[in-house]
């Protein structure tokens, strides 16, 4: 399966810490991705079982968010792909400007 | 820190969450929460926009995976399969009748009754090559209509061919 280089930059931050949970404005802080681009990604991951997504317990007063994490699937994928190719490292957002 | 950019970014996605589809709903749900975390009103509207276009692609996708999934490739063979396998009876039936009709009246009625002369009168012709196959068409079309209706199409198609293709040569040859 081809990757884009935007869909690596997210398991890159996934892999960073495994077994935190996200949110995907968070995500998008770290990638600079913006939603439009960000979450396509997350709901592809999501679908193929390689990301788990939860419902954060909510604290009263607080409405709750979403928050997502690799699946064990999804971090075999995720080692295969973004280590593989060398990027393991991280370099900073994928796209200049691109903040939402 | 609430105005009138973030209001309606929220209206707007608060409606494009609304009326999406149950499968996207969730993450459209997610979204809207995520905006309400985000500092600034100009960044929320932008995150709102993003959001509702991820909202929409998704949906499409999804519509068109659910598409795909209900009309299989093996069903859409099929489905071609059978048209194909009528229209090509139908088209064999008409030819085979057609034929049939011009030689009944031309060859066999000069074999029967040669006295009748029948190849020679100019309204043979026209019974032959179109009254009689017409009229067994329609009989045959609107007897197969409720159990083989790609059939029957396929001879009512014929049947109109035949008319037209005759009705051009009369007005080209007189």
């Amino acid at each position: 399966m081809r990757i884009s280089r935007q869909t690596r930059h997210v398991l890159q931050i996934f892999l960073d810490a495994p077994k935190t949970w996200r949110y995907g404005y968070d995500v998008s802080q770290e990638t600079g991705l913006k939603s439009g681009t960000l979450y396509p990604i997350l709901m592809r991951l999501a679908d193929r079982k390689l990301l788990e997504a939860t419902w954060e317990s909510s604290i009263p007063g607080t409405p709750p968010r979403h928050l997502y994490r690799l699946t064990p699937a999804g971090l075999s994928f995720a080692r295969e792909h973004v280590l593989a190719s060398g990027t393991g490292s991280r370099r900073g957002p994928a796209l200049s400007g691109a903040k939402s | 820190m609430t105005n009138g950019w973030r209001k309606l970014a929220a209206a707007l996605l608060g409606a494009v969450v609304r009326h999406s589809p149950s499968s996207s709903r969730g993450w459209g749900r997610a979204m809207l929460r995520e905006m309400e975390c985000i500092p600034t009103d100009w960044a929320a509207l932008r995150w709102a926009f993003g959001s509702t276009s991820a909202i929409f692609r998704y949906s499409l996708e999804h519509a068109w995976r659910d598409e795909r999934s209900n009309h299989s490739t093996d069903g859409l063979l099929k489905a071609v399969g059978k048209i194909v396998g009528g229209l090509t009876l139908a088209v064999t039936f008409c030819v085979g009748v057609l034929a049939v009709c011009i030689l009944s009246i031309t060859r066999l009625s000069a074999f029967l009754v040669p006295e009748w002369h029948l190849a020679r009168m100019p309204w043979v012709g026209c019974v032959s090559v179109l009254g009689m196959p017409e009229t067994i068409f329609v009989i045959v079309a609107a007897l197969l209509w409720r159990k083989r209706k790609i059939v029957s199409a396929g001879i009512l198609a014929c049947a109109v061919t035949l008319a037209t293709h005759f009705i051009l040569y009369v007005s080209a040859h007189g």
